[in-house]
Parts: structure tokens; C-alpha cells; sequence
């Protein structure tokens, strides 16, 4: 019944999962680690997700129109693929479940100081539920029409960042004597590129999807770019040692600028919110779709819509269990530890067991 | 067969039969050369000029051959163009409340059904819902043979196809369908046709029960199935690959299926000025946007969050609002009601009143309240131009769910403030993802994107579009 | 079943929505700050200020806007916060204010802490204006303005128009912040006063770890300002080198900056390169003016820029004993390794300073001074 997703909207998907919660605090987290030279860092990083990234599609392409779920099993058996599933399953519910709540803790703390945080991500469950109550195709469709318009403002925001900026923040661009730092920063970076293991539970079709490679390559490059760009702009204008104690970096700094040529919208964070919080919503429903299609491969006879409504259920009162921010904040960057099996060793081992068994050469 | 010969003797009770069973139903009877001839019409649908000219004149003058049966009356006495003969005894009364007339010959196992339907119809008029400044004015009028002419002299193929079905028990209303059959995707020809099998309804009145009852769902929030008033908008959706409904009785056509970017374009982007039509395009756009979300703008940026503006407009917002004592949100939906039901007050008026309705509406909503220190003038400007917004969309079945959604919109930002109206978006827009148009997505162009058509849709340029649009799959990919 | 469900569910959801908006409050209800000043008065804190005061003209026309001062006293910031709530009538809403103003009492005593409150505070814009005041600002802001609105309005167009006309520094909270945290610089904030009715930039007040230590007056701060602002500006009067007594008027701007900084024998070296573009305004008395004139008064103005950037450079080593200009972030930028392992305080006040300033007179406006000569 469901149509397969063409190129664009699986681009799409991606891009709005990956920065999902991604791109707020890339500033602080890359810059603690790597001082001015962080696009060295993100470059490094950018040029291994890429390799990760194909090496994901490659597996989806090879077994066209399955997803993790049926091709490991014809690879490793049944009782590792429950296995594997099981991780994955614990690994998006903690996204999906904590992402909401700090989103809704942000908020809280910059637009609606007295509002509880639990109406809020009340608020959001329900939208998402709604959401993933439709379909994949409906995401992909909502993603497709609402992603041009978020790069648009993105770029645009970084532009008059830039205007507002000074050449000497930024240096020194790279020193050789900090060469060891920057290759320890790659841990800081792991987490804002989290989001592309959503890929192996999309079903790809070879007809409709034939230049995938070619598009998630310059996917993800333009990802990297677009951070390299987010994590300059926002040192240029406020040095380095004070983006380190900004927590929502972007917001912070777009606080502190005003835009006078641009009179009735110079103050821009009020755009910057509204782009954001409508990336909750998208980033949010591939989390849970992924929850939802591991849950109802298990579980065969229980009906869509009912599932969607206890899966919801079930992460709002799990979201409501961290007491602080703090805690939040340590439970996310004890996940994307784990994110490196999850889309490195995972997919890795599937990939040479197809190459050394030669399964792509016989699908 | 034998039961179904009309003796003579049966005859006469037979037409009493139906005299009693048809009120209204006048009966002619006439000798002829020793024959009994009946003609059973009813007259307020007949032409009673076409029978007595062409039915009762010719036969009163036979002078030919004295052997008279039914197939001889037909083809070579009555001069009526539209006949044919039948034999189902069950079927006469059908024929005579369809506003033909039954001439029924004695000792003919056949009878004589002649089409001199003649029905009270309205001219052709200039369109009223579809407007245009540079288009054709001939509109669709009530009566289904005007409509189809209007088409049939415009699309002069012979591929133009015309399914005739009756829908609807008691009114056994025309249901036609018109489409390209080399060019239009035979499912949905096939989909339609089985939906309009399976309507079991009293009557249908107008082009909308058909376009509830083929819908999939019980209540659809947006439209799914465009109207097309005028004949122009109706044959270019044809030729695109679109098929057309006409319903007898309605002066709406029904176009099937269409999508989110077809409602926002009107005839006049095609046959105008190119620049023009683009710019126009993007503006129907915009006004679609303000509509929904300018009065929620207006409460979040005086209620919620004012330090989004810079510090001289937050003050001048402060000072138009001092004197009004109710709260943003209140005031917003308040007006926002008000405006409806003038709209509302407009449409039912007769024509002489409505001009001192929007009088009383302008002095009273604008300035009076205004005076008053009931609501702030800022508001009024704001809702008076979000009410003009909605009207810019060319199909106005499409804005009517904008002012439903609005409320909804401007409720979730009341409470929750930027949040709430972003989130009421995102209700919105998966909203409009989600409906599929007879298998075809309602967001086709936009999403999935393909780049041909929205550049075919944004130039509107007849001399490049070259291909029909792709998510239609039709038949024939190019315009010829 | 799951459709009545959700019927259910939607109606018994419904009113929980609509009980609360708990943010709600109509900005015409809430208390606009429109400037904020503090003080220190013995061992409390005084804030003082102005609040926007809507008074309503009949019958909905645009009404007046004013202002009136309020003044709360308290220990530590939170004290006078919690004296200041206790008086308004709405909550307090900081998104419209224009500047932030402090004495000289406070700017000497130590503004991080309050700079590291005002940053975070909920619906504050961090890209509003420092300034120090002459006066106390309990005094400030009771006094008259007569072009503007209110003292903060004043206060704000006047630095602003200067900054954008290169003439004064324009410094927001974000800035001071971000010199904050670097440590090792200080920064200038602009030196404001309220006189004879309109609000007068007097010069720039210097700041070392967050302490006032001396102002550089506006007739003197032209090195400053070639050397910190984006287009610096300077209308000065030279007289010729042929002859005393004929002046010209003469407007210099910045056409390039560059500053290199580099570590040689143990002391900082820090050159400055500044390209100038000057343009010949009026005469005070039409006269001729040859190449040789133009030369040398090319050299005059360098000398004049020159003279008054080394004034002020020295003047930041011995008197104020601070990096007020901020090239350690140019020294960190170009040698990180050496910049780490110094205290660049202290040596700072051994720096070697080289300047170079070239200036080209562009044009003489839409005046030939020479004409005189061809008539005849």
C-alpha cells in the first residue's frame, strides 16, 4: 500500500533527524573540545560519516525493499537479530523519550517560563503521535515540504552571524601543536551526527532509488558544512572562551545581536525558535517510527493505530522519570556513546558478512 | 412476449393505470385509420409545441399505408428526432416522469418513446464563484445537455468520452463523467464509476453529495475534489488528464482528482501576462499563509513573547492596547466571530440590504468598538486583512477550511504561546500531507518535489509545458 | 472502538488545555523597563531607571508615551530586585530596554557580577547598550530631555548615531561579556552624561578587570577609535604648510587596518598598520593648493593620528595598566603556543608599539582650489 520514498524524501528524512537535536549545541560541545580548530575536527568527522553512511546505504541497497529487520536475519540468525533489535530498540526509545524532554526544558527556559515542562511534552507527544499515526509517507511528505524552508533560514542566519563577526575570533585556524586535540575532539562530535541508523529500516527500491549513493554523500557533506558553518559563525562573533559556557549556543549569541538594516525582524531568535521547535516534530516521529517498526515486526496482530497510542504512553511518562536537566543531558551523551555501535559495528558486521559470503553478487 | 402485447382490450386499463399511478400525466388519443394511438406525456417537462408539431401533426395527417404498427409510426411518420421503440411494459412510467413521451400504438407489441423533454433552465450566465478578470464567461447553468455542449464545443476530439449513470433512488439524477480516454489513467474512470454504483441515497440534489459520497472518508476537513463553474477551467483540466462530473441539477462541475497546488491556480495565470502570473501565484500562496496565522502572530507578539520586536514597536503595541480592558486572546476570537458572521449575514441577504450590512459592519466593528475601548485598532486592521487573505484563493472551497483551522491555530497559541502556533502548523501540515486524492497525494507537486511540474505550474506558459503533470499517471505523457 | 476512544480522549484533553496559560500576560499589563541604572550607596544596591507609563488620549488616538523613574534599594542585587517587585503593579518585562547605565561609584568597584546577571536574565536582549554616567544615575534619570522621549532613548540614539558616524564606541552586553571571558583584556565602555536637556557622549571610560581605571575624553579619543571601531571617522583642521595661516578642514576615514603581533627578545611586539583616506572638506579661505601641499599635509594628518594612537596606547600601559584594545586576541590568534605559556598582564606593559599610518588624500570634494590660477 505504501509507496516507496523517492531520493529527495529519503534525503530529507535524514537531514531533519540528524539535526534534530544536533545542531544546538554543536558550538559548545565541538568548541570545549577543539578551540578555534574545530572545523578541522568536523571535517574529520564529516569525511568518516560518510563512509559510515554508505556503507549503510549499500547494505539497504543490496537487499532492496527489506530492512535490518529481514536481511540480518537471513545473515546471522535469528536469535542475534533479536538481539541486534533489542539494542536498537532500547537505543531510539532513550532518544525518542529524552530528546523530547529537553526540548521541552529549553523551552521552558526561553519562551514559557511558567508554563510545567510535562504540558509541554504533553503538547509535543500528541503532535508526534499524530504524526506517526499516518505513516511514513506522511513524514516523508511533512519533511520534504518543511526542510527547504529550515536550510533556507539556517543559511540565512549564519550569513548575518558572519556580518556581525570578527576575522580575529576565529583564529588561529589551525596550529600544528594542537594536532593531537583535534583527534580527541572526534568523541564531541559523535552526537550531532547521531541519526543516520534511522536509514536501515527504511525500505529502499532500487528503481525508484538508483542514484541513493550520490545524494547521501552529498547529504551528509553538506551536513558537515553546514556545521563547520553553525560552529565558526557563532565563535567569530563571541570568541571562544564564551562559547564554551553557552549552552544553546546559536540562541544565546542571536540574543546578542540586532540587526539594524532589517528593522521590524532585527532581533532573530524569534525565527530561530520557530525553525526549531518545528524540527522537534520531524526529527521526532523517524525516532519513533523506528521504535514503531522494530515493535510491530515483533508484535503482528495488535493494530497500528493502537500501538502508536501506547508507544506515546508509554514514552511520556518514561520522559517524565530524570528529574533534572543534568541528568537528561548525561543520559543523551551516554547514548550517543552507545550510537557508535549502533551505526558503526552493527552495520559493519552485517557489511563483510555480505561481502565475504558474496550475498550482493546473488541478490 | 405475450403479456407484453398491449391489446386492445387491456389498452384502456392500462393508460388508466397509469393516469392514476402519474399525476399530472396528460393522454392523447387518437384514430388512425382504425388503430388507437396513445401519447402519454406529462406536460410541465414536455415540449408541448414538439408534440403537437412533430407527434400528433404528422400522425393526424397520415395518408399512407393503412397498415399501422409501432416501428412504422417511428421511422416514417413522427417527425421527432430523438426516438426509439420498447418493449418492457415496466418501463413506461420511468420514461414518462423522465419527460418523455410514450405513444403507444394498439396491437403493437412495441411502443414509442420520443424525447421532447423540455425543463425551465436558466441561461448562460458569467460565472459568480469563479471569477476572472480575463477568461471566458460562459458558466456551467443547471441543466446537464447546456453543460455538456459547453464542453463538446470546446474539446472537439473524438476521444472525448461521456459515461451516462443515474444515481439516486427517487431522484434518478444524470451522473455523466467526461474525460480523454487515451489520455486520462483508466483507474480512476474505473474507481469513480464503482463508487457511483454503490450510492444508495434518496436523491441527489448537487454536485456536492456526490463529491461527499465518492469521497473515502466520512468528513473530510479539506477539499479532496475540485468545482469548476466555468467550461474553460472544466476542459483544461480535461485535456490535462483530469476527469470531469457533471451532475444534472448542478451548476458545479466536479473535477477528480485534484491537489494542493491546482487549487491555488486560476484561469487567468494562463491566459495572461507571465510575470504577472507568477508573481500572482506566490501571493495566493502568501495570502493563504496570512489568513491562517495572523491573528495568532498578533496574540503571541503582544501576549507571550513581545521581546521578539524591537523596543519602539513594543511600546507603540502597549499603547494601542491601554484602554482595552479584555485580554489579546479573547479580543482576537471575539472579532475573528465577528467577521464571520458578517460574511456569513453577507451571502443571505438579498442583494438591496447587503450594501447597508457592510456599512453597519464598518461603523460598527470598525469604528465604534474601536471608540468604544472595546478592541484595539491594531486588531481590527489585523482581522479585517486575514479576512481579505482568504478571499484571494481562486477555489473557494479551499479557504473555508483555512477559517476553520485559524481557530484552531489561534486557541493552541492563546495557551501555549510561539510553541502552540508552531505546533498548530505541524497539526496543519500533517493534516494536509495525509489526504490522498484518489491515490494521488494532495501536496503531489511539493512533495514528492518534482522539479518539471512546479516550473510548469509556476510559468503557467502554454508555449513550454510540454508534458502533463507526472503524479496524474496518465496515459499520453505529452501535450501534442 | 478506538474512534470512540479518541472522542473520549480528545474531550477530556480539552479543558487541560485551556485551564492553564500560564505565560499569558498582555503586554499593555506588564512593567516595560525602558533603562535601568545602578548604583552602589554605601553597602546596598540602588537601582534606578525608567519604566514606560501609557497614559490613553480619548477615543483611541496614538497616545504619548512617557516615562517615570523608579528607584529601589536593597542588599545585593536580589535585595533591590525584591525591594523593585514589591512596587509595580505588573510583572517586570526586560525586553525594551535600551541601556543600561552605571556610576562611576559602581564601574569602579566591579561590573562582572552584574554583567553575568544581566546576561542571563529571562527576556533581556544582551544587545542593549553599556554606558558609565557622569552623575549618579538616580540623578540622571530626573533630568528633562528634550529631544527624545526619555533618558534611556536619548542616551541610546546619540551613542548609536555616533558609532554608525565613527565617532564613539557602541558596547553591548554580549561584547563585554565575550571580553570578560577572555581574561586578559579589558575593554572601553562609552562615558555618557544628561545636560541642558539632551544627552551628551563625553568619551569612553577604561576598564581593567572590570574596574573603572580612567576615561579618555572624546576629544582625545580619536587613536581609540582607529583603532577599536568599525568606521572610524575624524574631521580635524590642518593648516597648510606654505602658509600658517590658511586652514583646511579635512575628513579622515579608515580605509585598512592591519595589526601584527609577534614575541621578539622577550617582548611583546605589536604593529599597527593603518591606510587612512582623507577627504579635503572646505577651505576656511579659497586658496590654492599644490601637489607639495597636499604631501605634506598627507604627512601632517598621519603625524596627528599617529601622535594621538601612541598617546593613548602609552597611556593604557602606564596609567590604565591593561589591555584596553584587545590584541592578545590578536597575539593568541597569530602565536597560541607563546601566548600560552605568558601572562601577557604583565608584559604587556613592556610592549613595543610600532605604528604606520599612510594617508592619501583622495579627493577635494567638489572643490578645485586651483582654479583661481587657470582663470587667470
Amino acid at each position: 500500500m505504501e509507496k516507496s520514498l523517492t531520493n529527495r524524501q529519503i534525503v530529507v528524512m535524514l537531514y531533519s533527524i540528524i539535526l534534530g537535536y544536533g545542531d544546538v549545541n554543536v558550538p559548545k560541545q565541538v568548541a570545549s573540545a577543539s578551540g578555534t580548530g574545530s572545523w578541522f575536527s568536523l571535517l574529520m568527522a564529516t569525511i568518516i560519516f560518510i563512509l559510515i553512511s554508505c556503507m549503510i546505504t549499500y547494505l539497504q541497497y543490496v537487499y532492496e525493499g527489506k530492512t535490518l529487520y529481514e536481511y540480518s536475519e537471513i545473515l546471522v540468525g535469528k536469535s542475534i537479530t533479536n538481539l541486534f533489535l533489542v539494542i536498537y530498540l532500547i537505543y531510539f526509545s532513550v532518544y525518542f523519550t529524552m530528546v523530547v524532554r529537553i526540548y521541552s526544558e529549553v523551552i521552558n527556559l526561553i519562551i514559557l517560563n511558567k508554563t510545567p515542562v510535562i504540558f509541554i511534552c504533553l503538547i509535543s507527544y500528541i503532535v508526534i503521535a499524530y504524526a506517526l499515526s499516518k505513516g511514513i509517507n506522511v513524514i516523508a511528505r511533512v519533511c520534504e515540504i518543511y526542510v527547504p524552508i529550515n536550510i533556507f533560514v539556517i543559511i540565512l542566519i549564519n550569513f548575518l552571524l558572519v556580518s556581525k563577526g570578527k576575522y580575529v575570533n576565529i583564529m588561529p585556524l589551525f596550529s600544528t601543536s594542537d594536532i593531537m586535540k583535534y583527534f580527541k575532539a572526534l568523541q564531541a562530535t559523535i552526537l550531532p551526527f547521531t541519526g543516520m541508523e534511522i536509514l536501515l529500516f527504511i525500505p529502499i527500491s532500487r528503481t525508484e532509488n538508483k542514484d541513493i549513493f550520490k545524494y547521501i554523500i552529498l547529504l551528509i557533506g553538506f551536513i558537515g558544512i553546514l556545521f563547520i558553518d553553525i560552529v565558526e559563525s557563532t565563535i567569530s562573533v563571541v570568541g571562544v572562551e564564551s562559547v564554551v559556557f553557552l549552552k544553546e549556543t546559536v540562541l544565546s549569541v542571536l540574543k546578542g545581536i540586532d540587526i539594524y538594516s532589517l528593522d521590524i525582524i532585527r532581533r532573530l531568535d524569534g525565527l530561530y525558535i520557530v525553525i526549531w521547535i518545528m524540527n522537534l516534530v520531524c526529527a521526532m516521529s523517524l525516532w519513533s517510527y523506528g521504535i514503531i517498526t522494530i515493535v510491530s515486526r515483533k508484535v503482528k496482530n495488535v493494530k497500528y493505530n493502537f500501538m502508536v497510542i501506547i508507544i506515546v504512553c508509554i514514552s511520556f511518562i518514561v520522559s517524565q522519570m530524570p528529574k533534572t536537566m543534568d541528568q537528561v543531558e548525561l543520559i543523551l551523551q551516554y547514548n550517543s556513546y552507545s550510537g557508535v555501535v549502533m551505526f558503526f559495528v552493527i552495520p559493519a558486521i552485517l557489511f563483510i558478512i555480505t561481502k565475504v559470503k558474496k550475498y550482493d553478487k546473488q541478490v | 412476449m405475450g403479456d407484453n402485447m398491449i391489446e386492445e382490450s387491456n389498452y384502456i386499463s392500462k393508460v388508466e393505470e397509469l393516469k392514476n399511478n402519474i399525476t399530472g400525466m396528460m393522454s392523447r388519443k387518437l384514430y388512425i385509420k382504425d388503430k388507437v394511438i396513445y401519447i402519454l406525456y406529462i406536460p410541465q417537462i414536455s415540449n408541448r409545441d414538439s408534440i403537437s408539431e412533430n407527434i400528433i401533426k404528422p400522425l393526424l395527417q397520415y395518408s399512407g399505408t393503412p397498415i399501422i404498427s409501432a416501428g412504422l409510426v417511428m421511422s416514417s411518420i413522427i417527425y421527432v428526432d430523438d426516438v426509439f421503440l420498447e418493449e418492457d411494459d415496466n418501463k413506461i412510467t420511468d420514461y414518462i416522469m423522465q419527460g418523455k413521451s410514450v405513444v403507444l400504438v394498439s396491437d403493437s407489441s412495441q411502443y414509442i418513446v420520443a424525447n421532447t423533454l423540455k425543463v425551465e433552465k436558466r441561461s448562460i450566465q458569467s460565472p459568480e464563484v469563479e471569477a476572472a478578470v480575463r477568461s471566458p464567461r460562459d458558466a456551467f447553468n443547471e441543466n446537464l445537455d447546456s453543460n455538456l455542449s459547453l464542453i463538446r464545443y470546446r474539446i472537439k476530439d473524438s476521444s472525448l468520452k461521456i459515461d451516462y449513470s443515474t444515481v439516486g433512488i427517487r431522484t434518478k439524477t444524470s451522473v455523466v463523467l467526461v474525460y480523454l480516454q487515451d489520455v486520462a489513467n483508466s483507474k480512476y474512470v474505473t474507481e469513480i464509476k464503482k463508487k457511483l454504483e454503490q450510492i444508495k441515497v434518496d436523491g441527489i440534489l448537487e454536485s456536492g453529495y456526490i463529491q461527499k459520497l465518492i469521497s473515502n472518508k466520512n468528513a473530510t476537513l479539506f477539499p479532496e475534489i475540485g468545482i469548476s463553474e466555468r467550461s474553460d477551467s472544466a476542459c483544461a483540466n480535461i485535456l490535462e488528464g483530469r476527469i470531469c462530473i457533471l451532475v444534472d441539477g448542478s451548476n458545479l462541475a466536479l473535477i477528480v482528482p485534484k491537489g494542493f497546488v491546482a487549487f491555488l491556480d486560476a484561469g487567468d495565470d494562463h491566459y495572461d501576462n507571465d510575470y504577472l502570473g507568477i508573481f500572482i501565484k506566490f501571493f495566493r500562496f502568501l495570502a493563504l499563509i496570512i489568513s491562517l496565522t495572523l491573528s495568532s502572530l498578533y496574540v503571541i507578539l503582544v501576549a507571550y513573547n513581545p521581546e521578539f520586536l524591537p523596543s519602539q514597536y513594543i511600546l507603540v503595541l502597549a499603547t494601542s492596547r491601554v484602554q482595552v480592558p479584555i485580554n489579546a486572546v479573547t479580543e482576537a476570537v471575539m472579532m475573528e466571530v465577528i467577521l464571520e458572521l458578517l460574511r456569513e449575514a453577507n451571502l443571505r441577504l438579498p442583494k438591496q440590504i447587503s450594501s447597508s450590512i457592510s456599512i453597519v459592519g464598518t461603523i460598527v466593528i470598525g469604528q465604534a468598538a474601536v471608540y468604544a475601548g472595546i478592541v484595539s485598532p491594531l486588531l481590527v486592521i489585523i482581522v479585517a486583512l486575514s479576512s481579505i487573505a482568504s478571499y484571494t484563493v481562486a477555489d473557494y472551497t479551499f479557504s473555508n477550511p483555512i477559517r476553520l483551522l485559524k481557530f484552531v491555530i489561534l486557541f493552541l497559541s492563546g495557551t501555549f504561546g510561539m510553541f502552540g502556533f508552531v505546533m498548530g502548523l505541524n497539526i496543519v501540515a500533517i493534516k494536509i500531507a495525509s489526504i490522498t486524492s484518489f491515490g494521488v497525494p494532495f501536496t503531489a507537486t511539493i512533495a514528492p518535489f518534482n522539479y518539471k511540474d512546479i516550473k510548469n505550474y509556476i510559468l503557467s506558459n502554454v508555449v513550454l509545458d510540454e508534458e502533463r503533470p507526472s503524479f496524474l499517471n496518465t496515459k499520453d505523457k505529452k501535450r501534442k | 472502538m478506538i474512534n470512540r476512544y479518541k472522542n473520549i480522549v480528545i474531550v477530556v484533553l480539552l479543558p487541560l488545555l485551556l485551564t492553564g496559560c500560564w505565560d499569558y500576560k498582555d503586554v499593555n499589563k506588564r512593567d516595560i523597563i525602558i533603562s535601568i541604572g545602578v548604583d552602589q550607596v554605601d553597602n546596598s544596591v540602588e537601582f534606578t531607571g525608567e519604566a514606560a507609563k501609557l497614559m490613553s488620549a480619548k477615543g483611541g488616538e496614538s497616545s504619548m508615551m512617557a516615562a517615570y523613574e523608579y528607584i529601589s534599594l536593597g542588599k545585593e542585587y536580589e535585595g533591590s530586585r525584591a525591594d523593585y517587585d514589591a512596587e509595580i503593579p505588573g510583572p517586570y518585562f526586560a525586553g525594551a530596554v535600551r541601556c543600561v547605565v552605571f556610576s562611576k561609584k559602581f564601574g569602579a568597584k566591579d561590573i562582572e557580577p552584574y554583567m553575568n546577571r544581566l546576561y542571563n536574565i529571562v527576556g533581556f536582549r544582551n544587545s542593549v547598550l553599556i554606558v558609565i554616567s557622569e552623575e549618579a544615575p538616580r540623578d540622571l534619570f530626573r533630568r528633562k530631555i528634550e529631544n527624545d522621549i526619555c533618558v534611556g532613548y536619548a542616551i541610546d540614539d546619540t551613542v548609536k548615531y555616533l558609532d554608525d558616524n565613527g565617532g564613539a564606541l557602541y558596547k553591548t552586553v554580549q561584547e563585554i561579556i565575550s571580553d570578560i571571558q577572555f581574561r586578559s583584556i579589558g575593554y572601553f565602555i562609552p562615558y555618557v552624561t544628561v545636560d541642558k536637556g539632551t544627552a551628551k557622549y563625553l568619551g569612553l571610560a577604561a576598564m581593567k578587570d572590570s574596574k573603572l581605571v580612567g576615561i579618555v575624553k572624546n576629544g582625545d579619543s580619536a587613536g581609540v577609535l582607529f583603532l577599536l571601531s568599525k568606521q572610524p571617522t575624524n574631521e580635524g583642521v590642518f593648516a597648510s604648510s606654505s602658509n600658517e595661516k590658511k586652514l583646511l578642514a579635512i575628513k579622515t576615514t579608515l580605509g585598512k587596518r592591519r595589526i601584527k603581533t609577534s614575541y621578539k627578545d622577550k617582548n611583546i611586539n605589536i604593529d599597527i598598520d593603518l591606510k587612512l583616506k582623507s577627504q579635503l572638506q572646505y577651505e576656511y579661505n579659497i586658496g590654492p593648493l599644490s601637489k607639495q601641499d597636499i604631501k605634506k599635509l598627507e604627512e601632517t594628518i598621519s603625524t596627528r593620528i599617529k601622535d594621538s594612537i601612541l598617546a593613548v596606547t602609552k597611556r593604557s600601559q602606564k596609567e590604565f595598566k591593561s589591555d584596553v584594545f584587545g590584541f592578545a586576541r590578536y597575539f593568541k590568534g597569530e602565536n597560541p603556543e607563546v601566548y600560552k605559556s605568558m601572562d601577557w598582564n604583565k608584559e604587556y606593559q613592556n610592549a613595543i608599539f610600532h605604528i604606520n599610518v599612510d594617508t592619501t588624500i583622495v579627493n577635494t570634494n567638489l572643490l578645485d582650489p586651483n582654479a583661481e590660477k587657470q582663470i587667470k
